[in-house]
């Protein structure tokens, strides 16, 4: 089924230059906060985290909570899953198949209805503003020594853009944005131009680097390090630009990923992870359906469903799972009654997501809503107990502190709690 | 067979009755003979009203909504009107009970009369229905097994159906015994409508995203030409989803001019496209004043002018029109959002369905019947 418009404009959003801005004024930001978590207290295990992130709020009755004889449940049906009782919509065959490697929460209760604050919601943890969100996070807390490319990048379609970024890092400064690909292009200017002479730029970086040397014998080494450590990452990422070419990749892998925006974007973050990216979002744009939902989740989960199988599949394959937290997450559900449209609107009572991979407990489904759909009505979790568990699958607690302005603020709310049923 | 003489006039149209139920509406059509209305929306269920006591009995044999009907019959079918009162109801019985359907039942004996209704299901049941008996019974029923049904039409000789739906490939089945006859490929977006041509030669197929109109030579199973109804076309980028799409397809009697309905634009009113057959060329595009809607539904009178039903921002309207107008002839706004819509057989009256309940949800459906007084 063709879902990409013929002619679509590609844009690239970031560029080396804006790139080494972002990273230098990220540097003296970091120095100004300090690091947060001291070395010794992050624990930084080699795990990864991999956000598939159904921006505009998939239907949780379409797709993991089916309720087919409900008055709301939909026109589709609900089919058998690898795990035995359970069920999810006809919406996701192959997903079904693997549903025994998945962990499946069906009773998330953020009570968030608005995109903007459900973004944030979701991937800080907080409804206060100010808090990075979780790839920023794991930028951080994640960094090592001799890291090459951005801890943290992010991928969406062009539009619609306004509620798919949401501040990102925080206090931590820009040093942990994700840096942010759309429509799969690369940061611009990471290519050398053709006019620029390579032995006119080998001779200049040996100059800057004999006037850092000497600048530094009578000054504070900070600015000084701060410039030179985000010169060396826009040199690293113009190093190792084949990293965002899907080119590379045969064409064997592009076809069964699929010829669609999520499909490029996920074979593009198992190229970003395998390199050393220790978070990558990918928004699948656009689950919003006020308008004719069956038609729209439909379409949707034809692209979702075989090019995330096709994701787990390789992933195991490779090893990469065994490293690799996979979150299926949105900014919030869709309301079980259906409106005039044939759309449902916003819900952020009870809803369903996914995780798999790493730390995680598969065949679990945690949680139930009530015959309607309307209500959590056994385990419900919220967006704070979430962010605590997906740093715990990654190794990492949230209870601990980022130091901020000398002074500690909690990684996660520290009213919220891990869901300890999913993990491992 | 539609007959409507002597002339009508269509601005006069007025609501002569309503059936409620208890389930939202997107679909209807009345059988050939004019006695039985089928209606179907956010539901498993099939209702089936006797047009001239008003029972309806509720028939569970789809799977998951039914969202297109359409109906068939042998020439020279005889039509009942709709009284203009209920007779009076058979034995009491509770309103739509759900009763099993006898087995198959058959027209006068020695008739070789055939009278069909044919529904359709977002899960892909389709099930032909027989009229002519007590009350309507399944001919067959089967699982087309592609996915979502959107669109159902049968040939001029009734020899087969074509249906369309998401995956975008027309599929012609036997009115028989609903036998697999041939697929037709080429739609590379769900098909939403289907029409057979008078000439019995070509089927027309209109999709949703790429606003497509495609002729087929059906018998041959091989693509004409193209129709190109960009005007239906609404895609948005930011969703990856066309909110446009050719809604319905219908022709004038005599085969020369081709309509199809459906917006250009969300949060604009519904319209209406003409082409002219033979050129392939769009001669006119009829945009209605009826805000944020959609057309769904379109169906050409004999006596000359067409009527479309569309849904707005919670409300529902038919409107009346002439080919060789931009204006309307007359628009009547009804009970709820109108899904669906059929033309009775005898020419004057007119079936839509809707939807009702509280305000932006609807939780229930109506029938409403509607007459078109004669001209004076």
């Amino acid at each position: 089924m063709r879902n990409e418009p013929a002619g679509h404009q590609l844009v690239a959003p970031i560029s080396r230059r804006g790139l080494l801005r972002s990273t230098l004024g990220g540097a003296v930001g970091a120095a100004v906060a300090g690091r947060s978590v001291s070395a010794a207290d992050a624990v930084k295990p080699p795990r990864k985290l991999l956000l598939l992130f159904l921006s505009g709020g998939a239907s949780q009755l379409e797709t993991f909570d089916p309720k087919p004889d409900s008055k709301y449940g939909g026109p589709f049906r609900p089919i058998a899953t690898a795990i035995p009782g359970i069920q999810v919509g006809e919406l996701l065959p192959h997903t079904a198949r693997i549903l025994d490697r998945l962990a499946v929460i069906r009773s998330v209760n953020t009570g968030e209805t608005s995109h903007f604050r459900g973004h944030y919601l979701l991937q800080s943890g907080r409804k206060v503003p100010g808090y990075p969100v979780l790839g920023s996070v794991m930028a951080q807390l994640l960094e090592r020594p001799g890291d090459e490319l951005p801890g943290y990048v992010t991928m969406r379609r062009q539009n619609p853009q306004a509620y798919t970024d949401v501040g990102d890092a925080g206090f931590l400064g820009p040093r942990y944005e994700g840096v942010m690909i759309i429509d799969g292009k690369p940061p611009a200017n990471i290519r050398r131009p053709e006019s620029v002479d390579v032995a006119a730029v080998t001779t200049r970086d040996r100059i800057r680097r004999l006037t850092n040397k000497r600048f530094l014998e009578r000054r504070s080494p900070r600015s000084i390090q701060s410039y030179t450590e985000s010169y060396q990452k826009a040199d690293a990422l113009m190093r190792r630009r084949e990293v965002f070419d899907l080119e590379q990749e045969s064409a064997a892998d592009r076809a069964r990923y699929g010829d669609h925006h999520f499909g490029r974007n996920c074979l593009l973050a198992r190229r970003l992870l395998e390199a050393g990216v220790h978070c990558v979002k990918v928004a699948h744009h656009d689950w919003d359906a006020h308008f004719e939902n069956f038609h729209w989740q439909r379409q949707r989960c034809l692209e979702f469903d075989r090019t995330f199988v096709t994701l787990m599949d390789d992933f195991r394959d490779r090893g990469l799972l065994d490293e690799t937290l996979v979150v299926i997450m949105g900014e919030m559900g869709r309301t079980p009654r259906i409106n005039y449209y044939g759309g449902r609107d916003h819900w952020g009572d009870a809803w369903s997501m996914a995780f798999a991979g790493c730390g995680i407990k598969p065949g679990v489904v945690l949680g139930k809503t009530n015959e309607l759909g309307t209500e959590v009505t056994d385990g419900a979790v919220d967006a704070g107990d979430l962010f605590h568990t997906i740093l715990a699958a990654m190794g990492l607690d949230a209870k601990g502190n980022h130091q901020v302005g000398g002074r500690d603020n909690p990684i996660g709310d520290p009213a919220s709690s891990v869901i300890q049923e999913v993990l491992a | 067979m539609v007959v409507a003489e002597p002339k009508l006039d269509p601005a006069a149209t007025r609501r002569l009755r309503e059936f409620p139920h208890e389930t939202p509406l997107m679909s209807c059509v009345v059988d050939p003979t004019g006695r039985w209305c089928f209606a179907g929306g956010r539901s498993r269920r099939v209702y089936v009203t006797d047009l001239d006591s008003g029972v309806t009995r509720s028939l569970e044999d789809h799977e998951s909504w039914v969202v297109t009907a359409t109906r068939w019959s042998s020439p020279g079918l005889p039509v009942r009107s709709p009284a203009a009162e209920l007779a009076p109801p058979p034995p009491p019985q509770p309103r739509d009970v759900t009763q099993p359907v006898a087995g198959p039942s058959r027209p006068v004996t020695g008739s070789t009369q055939e009278s069909l209704v044919i529904t359709g299901d977002l899960v892909g049941r389709l099930i032909c229905w027989e009229t002519l008996g007590e009350w309507p019974s399944v001919r067959w029923s089967i699982e087309t097994g592609h996915g979502t049904l959107r669109t159902a039409a049968v040939s001029r000789d009734g020899k087969c159906v074509a249906t369309g739906g998401g995956d975008g490939v027309l599929r012609l089945w036997s009115t028989a015994d609903g036998t697999a006859i041939r697929e037709l490929t080429g739609h590379t977006c769900p098909v939403f409508s289907t029409a057979f041509h008078p000439d019995g030669t070509h089927l027309l197929s209109g999709d949703r995203g790429d606003q497509k109109i495609r002729q087929w030579d059906y018998a041959a199973g091989k693509s004409v030409r193209e129709f190109d109804a960009k005007d239906l076309s609404n895609y948005k980028g930011g969703t990856d989803i066309n909110y446009g799409g050719v809604r319905d397809l219908a022709f004038t009697p005599d085969g020369a001019m081709l309509f199809c309905c459906g917006r250009d634009s969300y949060a604009r009113p519904g319209l209406v496209l003409q082409f002219d057959w033979e050129t392939g060329q769009q001669v006119r595009k009829q945009v209605s004043t009826f805000t944020n809607s959609i057309f769904h539904h379109l169906v050409f009178h004999p006596q000359g002018f067409y009527v479309t039903s569309g849904v707005g921002a919670q409300t529902g309207e038919i409107w009346f029109w002439t080919p060789e107008k931009d204006e309307k002839l007359a628009s009547l706004k009804v009970s709820g959002p109108a899904y669906g819509m059929d033309l009775h057989p005898d020419g004057r009256h007119i079936l839509v369905a809707q939807m009702g309940g509280p305000r932006t949800y609807g939780d229930q459906g109506m029938v409403g019947l509607y007459e078109m007084p004669l001209a004076k």
